[in-house]
């Protein structure tokens, strides 16, 4: 029998491969978007998010277990579908090596600064390609193992909190130069990665929709943790001028024989930051399955690994991979709504003439 | 075999560091550096870095080097090019000279945040005269200036909240509406380096420093504090003299009211309830008796509200805010009223009142 994953790994998974490169700018994100006590936001795209989670349980329910695939040929031919499937995988493979670069020139400007940038991508694509050759269950496995290796950092935080005041909170709401749409989209761009799940379908236990939720929540209580810090930690002003406040509070940690353990944490940060570009590595190659299931998996999975090499080397400055994110993203964004609407459109199509025919019957 | 090539991989992915080597014998790892107003026009900056070295024979030495420079950048640029060493920073000592903190810091001093091997804990200290004068006059009784300031810099900082200051608790402080930041002054001699106080700044400009006394008041305005102490002179009952008292293990709970009927109308009153006890005291008093123990909390009371007051009135006129008794006001007001208000005006006239509250838990060992 073919191995399944179980609802904890999968809470873990998509805990996991949610896009934390966001989170070292999330607090200053919610700032400039929605203003003074902007963490409050992070609730709006919370409940985004789970409705967008939700659309995905109802096409598992209503398809049956069937995989989205199955579910949309029935109705539309292959070669109709392949420009869409050629925009999905273009755009998960832009975004684990846009994700992949950002986080490399990140280490590179704070803790190695004469190390070539390829070194690093060659290296992080070598421990993706490891990962993927086992497929997801080895990759919902390793999930489990750097789950448990990186949760503890969340205590370190508690360091800050001789710091914090409720004074900077200040007793405004959503005041300031706020950005709403533009904003949000940033911030829902930190809960990505869950998208993939739409993939799971025949390869999980039942009753595991649940799992994605809590996965989810999971995320959003560690995010709400640090941002709800930052904001009395910093005032609102330096806030707005952090690039990466979650780094500076990392920094600003300082243990009786431990200082500046941003260093140590950043490293270790790699796991989950490594999970990301693998999901959606992953994700893209298992539309390119679909799309030729001839050529071998490894095969279509070195194609892809090599694409992603080449993409993430175009943006050179971190200006420009922030800019090349922030596009991918809001495609990615469109892709986690507009691919299960679509399917839901289709299912419900699909019931209409099944009811038709069976009345005809 | 997968899992080894796997561990390998790892290994390698952290031990990326080897490939930025960093060599200890090679670096000028910087202490302290200073920076003041240059004589040249050209190169108004001047900047001095103190950084330790070990000789071959493994003899423990310091290095300054000065430089005048347009930015602070400019200047480590240049200063590259006098050592032989790769100069790094690191949770040193960065000193303003008096006339530059007077002209105004952020500009200056904002490359400090763009720059990562500036750590966060860094601490910044004003410099009475000249900072480059501090670090690099040989003192009798100091072996290393830049390790003397820090150490001293730990124990202040560990004895007086107010001046337990960083790069970003000046950088919170100044960005932050309705509080400005405080940096620790220190002066210098032939002999020795001594604190002078807290310097009280408007925005990023220092404005005044104030005495030793007021700092350890200000120290009590400025937040709750555990085991804190306190030296005053109060004046005799029966002689008339005045005399010291010590106090020592004070606990206080600092508590702000805000009252506001219009924007020309409000008043603030800041409770201060101190807890502590009798170390010394000069006086002719008999402590043991109650009602002589009484009367000595009041005096403290009384020296409290009117140093408090006068306090109040130097920095209201100097328009320095470092209590952050603007942030209590703006928290009681609506955005629009707040961003209407100009706070800078407000404040010089602001009606200030402290009222304090004194236990004295414990005498001492003697009457």
């Amino acid at each position: 029998m073919k191995e399944r994953l179980h609802s904890i790994q999968i809470s873990i998974l998509i805990y996991m491969i949610q896009n934390q490169i966001v989170l070292f700018s999330l607090p200053r994100l919610t700032a400039e978007s929605y203003g003074t006590n902007g963490w409050l936001g992070l609730i709006f795209i919370y409940v985004l998010v789970n409705i967008n989670i939700m659309l995905i349980a109802i096409i598992y329910k209503m398809g049956k277990g069937k995989s989205i695939f199955e579910i949309i040929e029935t109705m539309i031919p292959k070669w109709v579908m392949l420009p869409v499937y050629l925009f999905i995988i273009g755009t998960w493979i832009g975004m684990a090596s846009m994700v992949m670069k950002m986080y490399i020139l990140i280490i590179k400007m704070f803790f190695f600064p004469g190390v070539p940038v390829t070194l690093f991508i060659v290296l992080i694509t070598y421990l993706c390609f490891l990962l993927l050759k086992g497929g997801i269950y080895h990759i919902s496995k390793a999930s489990v193992l750097f789950f448990i290796l990186t949760i503890w950092m969340i205590f370190l935080f508690i360091y800050l909190i001789p710091e914090f005041d409720f004074t900077r909170f200040t007793t405004f709401y959503l005041k300031g130069n706020t950005d709403f749409m533009i904003g949000s989209v940033h911030v829902y761009s930190a809960f990505l990665g869950f998208e993939i799940s739409i993939l799971f379908f025949h390869m999980v236990e039942k009753k595991w929709t649940k799992s994605i939720f809590i996965g989810n929540l999971m995320n959003m209580s560690i995010y709400c943790i640090i941002t709800f810090l930052g904001y009395g930690f910093f005032s609102f002003n330096q806030l707005l001028n952090d690039i990466y406040p979650v780094i500076t509070m990392l920094e600003y940690i300082e243990i009786p024989f431990l200082a500046r353990v941003e260093n140590l944490i950043f490293s270790f940060l790699a796991f989950r930051v490594i999970l990301t570009i693998v999901i959606y590595y992953w994700g893209a190659q298992q539309i390119c399955r679909n799309i030729n299931s001839r050529l071998k998996p490894n095969y279509w999975m070195l194609i892809i690994l090599t694409v992603g090499i080449f993409i993430s080397l175009i943006p050179e400055t971190l200006f420009d991979v922030e800019k090349w994110l922030d596009r991918i993203s809001y495609f990615a964004i469109g892709i986690a709504w507009l691919l299960p609407l679509f399917v839901l459109c289709i299912l419900y199509f699909q019931n209409l003439m099944n009811r038709g025919n069976s009345d005809a019957n | 075999m997968q899992i080894r090539i796997g561990v390998l991989i790892v290994m390698c992915f952290l031990l990326a560091g080897c490939g930025d080597e960093n060599i200890i014998e090679e670096l000028a790892i910087l202490q302290s550096v200073s920076f003041d107003v240059s004589e040249n026009d050209q190169y108004p900056i001047k900047t001095t870095v103190l950084f330790p070295t070990v000789s071959k024979e493994g003899m423990f030495d310091t290095k300054t080097l000065t430089v005048n420079g347009k930015s602070t950048k400019d200047s480590f640029f240049k200063l590259q090019n006098l050592t032989n060493l790769k100069l790094v920073g690191g949770q040193g000592t960065i000193l303003f000279g008096e006339e530059l903190a007077k002209k105004g810091l952020i500009h200056f001093v904002d490359n400090f945040t763009r720059d990562p091997e500036v750590g966060t804990r860094s601490k910044f200290v004003l410099v009475q005269g000249k900072g480059d004068k501090l670090l690099t006059t040989q003192m009798p009784d100091v072996p290393d200036n830049a390790e003397y300031l820090y150490t001293f810099l730990e124990k202040v900082g560990a004895e007086n909240k107010i001046l337990n200051t960083s790069k970003f608790r000046f950088f919170r402080d100044y960005y932050d509406d309705g509080i400005d930041p405080v940096l620790p002054v220190f002066s210098y001699d032939d002999r020795i380096i001594q604190l002078r106080g807290a310097g009280i700044f408007k925005d990023d400009q220092y404005v005044k420093c104030l005495s030793l006394r007021e700092t350890q008041i200000l120290n009590y305005l400025s937040g709750d504090i555990k085991n804190g102490g306190l030296i005053l002179s109060i004046k005799d009952r029966e002689s008339g003299e005045n005399s010291q008292l010590m106090l020592s293990g004070i606990n206080s709970n600092n508590d702000v009211k805000v009252n506001i009927k219009n924007s020309q109308d409000m008043r603030v009153e800041l409770s201060l309830d101190l807890k502590g006890s009798v170390l010394e005291y000069t006086g002719t008093m008999d402590l043991s008796d109650p009602e002589n123990q009484k009367r000595l909390e009041k005096q403290v009371e009384n020296y409290l509200n009117i140093h408090a007051k006068k306090l109040f009135h130097k920095m209201q006129i100097h328009q320095a805010d470092p209590i952050g008794i603007g942030r209590m006001i703006r928290n009681h007001l609506s955005y629009d009223k707040w961003k209407e208000m100009k706070w800078r005006e407000v404040y010089p006239d602001l009606n200030i009142k402290t009222e304090a509250k004194v236990d004295l838990v414990i005498i001492g060992k003697t009457k």
